[in-house]
């Protein structure tokens, strides 16, 4: 019954998410900073053009915070070449008064650097927190814009990532990793140049090493990042294991499942121990190695320099700060491999950001598109065809003339085209031959958002908002009093259910509205669309679950509100559009039947059978 | 840490062997500058190029020690972080397989996900972690300290001194730093929420034309979060530049009054020059400390939540069932006077005072209004809840006399919010039916009633 590892993973390495807490455990250079976004940049210099804009605003502060890193490392460097004279100083037995001023010298070069350290870290803060809050607004503001189309066919979890670990792997580089990079760079050549003055002989040797370190750390490096590769996919295979199937435990209960859930969860849970004890373990290896790789630096250094004060007379002062000097040069280096990756993979991010924001948007209104002060609501569809993919045509040959009172309804078998047809009208696709008019102008004359506006919709899926229910029902008109909000309410019959909640209308709904039944839901989306003016009206199987009387007083409730509108019904329940002016059976995307209620059971076609359960809908 | 014993036990000797390998780098590390000293003392000083060769030769070996414990320590410390927290996950995953409905109903199922996936990795960060800092920050600590005040216990004062000042200072910037940075993750939370939203309602939006009321909406929350962002950071930033200053303000004190020791001839140079490292080794060891201090207190968070499903108690079991090879044979179905209500502390009941007989060979519709607990009342029959009060008899005898498995079998039920799998369900066999019921739910989540399908027929559900 259970699947064997490979298929497992297979199928669930691209649906697990990754959580941030996923990476190693400061993994050390190289392996543990690649994050799940990870990748490689292929427009490096666009992207960075682009960060760059963004920093714009606030190259004065970055400018400040860059002169503060100089000035700290520089009083790091400086601070502890101090050392020398001092140590030179008490080796030759100068007075105390000397000692006095060269530490007064230190202290102040101390203070400045750690002053200017703490400024540096102020200001970047502030910069990248802004940075961060400009890109996720422009996101955002970008996501506002695009068609549905892209939302159809991109997960909620792909775009999800892109605020989250994109946005905080960039937020991470304008951090740590840019001054970083900056300040090592400083650091390395600074602590070059200070100990090649000191003794050339002695650097040499340092440098000697400098090949060997890097070699090891690389392949470390590489190691560790192709076991954590490995790694991070086994732990997405398991999290969206457990993600799909602890959503889904009631049903896993019912078909007593469990075992083979088991099962199946202990071999991807084995699959990721055993590359888990491999990444983990090759991403903390870089620590040890190269941390005493640089001891062994340092332990020949002391021995040579050592020699070198007995045979060359080098001084005592000028030797002690050069040993120091050797074992931190390896640091610098470290760090630098280390803020490249990070570099790299946030720039990686940065791309992907950037890419969404390049998506095309909705087309822009043309600069003459109509607003008329009054729409009526008259719909006219002509020989409409249409197909989500060009190739595959949903809608074939649609046409239809809805004038504003009247109600229209839609039946059909699943996958008829239903919905799409409400998808068209609202403009989240175009359609692809034929016309649609409203009011008697083209409706892509029209100012999309006017002609939005002018529809109230209430989807199959239905979807509330973190807040209140007035504030959900509100949603439909953002300028509604709280005595509108309670009078459409009470006209879809959503009152008495609210009034019931434990704060009336002031309960919050929380997880899209999981406190709520579906069926509660429902009254709630209807309220919404109630409460909204707009002439047209879409119900797409807005009363699927809530129970026959409900929906016949939600019906009456209606009835004065839709007088004045023009309604499009999409019921799977027949009992629901009984009272339509017309009723539109759909078969594969064209219209085989119209008429009333009467006219279609006297025709005796396809809808006498749906009515009289000769036939059923599936 | 009683609780974790059990997932430790099987790999103790990792878990040992571990931190004592680091051990050996630490002694190494306090070792090194103290040889440094000594090439200073007695090899430059002396003149002596046989010294320094020696010790220089001592020096590269013990680096060499340090690098095998380093490397070895690091090995267990993955190898048992890695199992322990392998096992835990998998007796969590069993635990929660083995929970009822109503235990299902106490956690949201998003946060029994994280827990699964998000504090495990938290405890084997912190569990990894701890191995290798373990020993190593206090050993450092105490080692740094044993060697300054061997070599001079009037300098080693300074650091008494200074040490717990920077302890207090730290604290208080912790405490102060970490409900701020609780409150940006709400913040980053809130976010989160508000983008997922607005992803899945996006045609909501777009039909109301709210994009410009969503983004300003947006921004304030952008805003928020930039705010609180900068309040937590602006504490932690403090950390590294106070750190700086006491290390700097320590060496300074070292060399002025050291200087004066070396001067008069107490104390010689070398020494003097080790003294400073040990004091960057002691404090250095000293925020390393507070760093653990603060990982942990996120790890003991997820501890917690861990906790909590492992002890939830399972509220229903067959452990007693009194006839647990019995089989639903025929499917008659009876409730004698059933009372039911989700939770103990509600006053109504959702299911008062149930009884019928539905024989097999009978269809038995059940109507009512949104919310009136027609589902809950067939969500007893296979037993996903318990009833509080009466009885329910399948094939005559009590629902919780049947294994859970041999029940289940015998009752095919279709929920209301039905759930999609990667795979083929597996063909389900249902129930006792009369009415040829043949048909292929083409998309299973838009199936709104609860249908009790009983023997008799396969029906095939595929996922779309």
């Amino acid at each position: 019954m259970a699947r064997s590892t490979e298929e497992l993973l297979k199928k669930y390495q691209s649906l697990g998410k990754v959580p941030q807490g996923g990476r190693g455990p400061g993994g050390g250079p190289g392996g543990g900073k690649n994050r799940g976004a990870g990748g490689k940049p292929k427009d490096t210099q666009g992207s960075i053009l682009r960060l760059l804009r963004y920093l714009n605003p606030y190259k004065f502060h970055v400018l400040i915070a860059f002169i503060c890193v100089l000035i700290s490392t520089g009083a790091t460097l400086a601070g502890s070449y101090m050392l020398r004279p001092i140590i030179n100083g008490l080796v030759d037995n100068a007075d105390l008064w000397s000692l006095a001023l060269s530490l007064g010298y230190m202290a102040a070069i101390y203070l400045a650097g750690v002053i200017a350290s703490y400024a540096q870290q102020r200001l970047m803060i502030w910069v990248s927190q802004s940075v961060l809050k400009n890109i996720r607004d422009d996101l955002f503001r970008k996501l506002q814009n695009l068609p549905v189309r892209y939302y159809d066919t991109h997960s909620n979890g792909e775009l999800m990532s892109r605020f989250m670990n994109d946005v905080d792997a960039i937020g991470e580089m304008m951090n740590n990793s840019v001054i970083q990079l900056f300040s090592g760079s400083i650091t390395l050549i600074g602590t070059l140049i200070l100990m090649m003055s000191m003794n050339l002989w002695l650097t040499l040797i340092t440098i000697v090493f400098v090949p060997l370190v890097a070699r090891v750390g690389g392949l470390i490096a590489s190691r560790s990042r192709r076991f954590y590769r490995a790694q991070q996919a086994a732990l997405g295979a398991v999290n969206g294991y457990v993600e799909e199937s602890i959503t889904g435990q009631k049903v896993v209960k019912v078909f007593c499942h469990e075992d083979v859930c088991e099962e199946e969860f202990g071999l991807l849970n084995k699959d990721l121990r055993d590359k888990q004890i491999k990444a983990q373990f090759f991403g903390g290896l870089m620590g040890p190695v190269l941390g005493n790789m640089s001891q062994i630096t340092y332990a020949i250094t002391a021995c040579i320099g050592g020699i070198l004060c007995v045979t060359q007379g080098f001084d005592v002062g000028g030797f002690s700060v050069f040993v120091n000097y050797s074992r931190q040069f390896s640091r610098p280096i470290n760090e630098i491999s280390m803020q490249v990756n990070t570099i790299f993979s946030a720039l990686a991010g940065a791309e992907r950001v950037f890419a969404v924001m390049d998506e095309e948007p909705e087309a822009a209104d043309a600069p003459d598109a109509l607003e008329v002060p009054e729409l009526k609501g008259h719909v006219q569809m002509q020989h409409v065809y249409f197909g989500y993919d060009p190739d595959v045509q949903i809608l074939k040959d649609i046409s239809l003339y809805a004038k504003s009172g009247q109600k229209i309804a839609f039946v059909g078998s699943t996958g008829a085209g239903k919905t799409t047809i409400t998808n068209l009208l609202s403009r989240f696709y175009d359609i692809q031959e034929g016309s649609i008019l409203v009011d008697g102008h083209d409706l892509y004359d029209y100012k999309r958002k006017f002609i939005r506006s002018h529809i109230a919709m209430v989807l199959q899926d239905t979807h509330l908002f973190t807040g209140t229910v007035m504030e959900n029902i509100r949603y439909g008109r953002l300028d509604a009093t709280d005595e509108e909000i309670i009078e459409a309410a009470k006209s879809v019959s959503a009152h008495h259910f609210i009034v019931r909640l434990s704060d009336g209308y002031q309960t919050m709904i929380e997880g899209d509205g999981a406190n709520l039944s579906q069926g509660q839901r429902q009254l709630l989306n209807i309220a919404r669309a109630a409460i909204s003016k707009a002439p047209i009206l879409v119900l797409d199987e807005a009363t699927s679950s809530v129970d026959t009387r409900t929906e016949k007083q939600i019906e009456r409730g209606m009835d004065a509100l839709m007088a004045t509108r023009t309604t499009f019904v999409i019921a799977h329940r027949l009992s629901t559009v009984r009272n339509a002016n017309a009723i539109m059976v759909l078969e594969h995307g064209v219209i085989i039947e119209r008429g009333t209620h009467e006219e279609l059971l006297a025709q005796k076609g396809r809808y006498y059978e749906l009515y009289t359960g000769k036939a059923e809908l599936d | 840490m009683r609780f974790y014993f059990r997932y430790i036990k099987p790999y103790l000797p990792f878990f040992i062997i571990g931190p004592i390998l680091m051990l050996t780098e630490v002694v190494g590390e306090v070792l090194m500058p103290r040889l440094m000293a000594n090439i200073i003392n007695y090899g430059v000083t002396a003149e002596s190029t046989t010294y320094i060769l020696q010790t220089g030769g001592l020096m590269v070996l013990v680096a060499l020690m340090m690098m095998g414990g380093g490397v070895g320590g690091n090995y267990f410390a993955a190898k048992a972080s890695v199992s322990f927290s392998s096992d835990l996950r998998a007796d969590l995953y069993k635990k929660v397989q083995s929970f009822s409905f109503a235990n299902l109903d106490h956690f949201h199922t998003g946060s029994l996900v994280t827990r699964l996936t998000n504090d495990v990795t938290q405890l084997q960060n912190i569990t990894r972690m701890s191995l290798v800092m373990m020993l190593r920050a206090p050993g450092m600590m105490i080692g740094a300290i044993i060697m300054a005040t061997q070599i001079n216990a009037s300098l080693a004062v300074i650091i008494g001194v200074i040490a717990p000042i920077l302890i207090v200072i730290i604290g208080i910037i912790m405490k102060t730093a970490f409900p701020r940075f609780m409150l940006m993750q709400k913040k980053i939370d809130a976010l989160n929420t508000g983008i997922q939203e607005n992803l899945t309602n996006v045609r909501v939006i777009k039909s109301f034309v709210r994009e410009d009321f969503e983004e300003k909406r947006f921004c304030d929350k952008t805003e928020d979060l930039r705010e609180k962002s900068l309040q937590a950071l602006k504490m932690m930033v403090m950390t590294m530049p106070i750190m700086t200053l006491a290390m700097n303000i320590t060496t300074l004190a070292v060399v002025w009054f050291g200087g004066q020791q070396v001067l008069v001839g107490d104390m010689l140079i070398g020494d003097l020059i080790s003294f400073t490292t040990y004091v960057v080794q002691i404090l250095s060891s000293l925020m390393m400390v507070a760093m653990i201090v603060l990982q942990s207190s996120r790890a003991m968070a997820s501890s917690k939540r861990i906790k909590e499903v492992m002890n939830e108690k399972l509220d229903l079991t067959d452990e007693n069932a009194a006839q647990k090879d019995k089989k639903v044979v025929e499917g008659k179905v009876e409730f004698h006077h059933v009372n039911f209500r989700y939770y103990k502390d509600h006053a109504e009941w959702v299911l008062e005072d149930i009884d019928f007989t539905a024989y097999p060979g009978e269809i038995l519709g059940i109507i009512g209004s949104t919310g009136s607990g027609k589902s809950t009342l067939v969500q007893l029959i296979p037993r996903l809840y318990d009833v509080d009060e009466g009885q329910i008899l399948v094939d005559g005898v009590d629902v919780r006399d049947y294994s859970l498995e041999n029940l289940r079998q015998g009752v095919g039920m279709v929920l209301q919010k039905t759930c999609c799998f990667l795979v083929r369900l597996r063909k389900i066999s249902v129930g006792a039916m009369r009415k040829p019921v043949k048909k292929r739910f083409g998309r299973p989540h838009r199936l709104r009633r609860p249908m009790i399908l009983c023997p008799g027929l396969q029906t095939d559900m595929r996922p779309n």
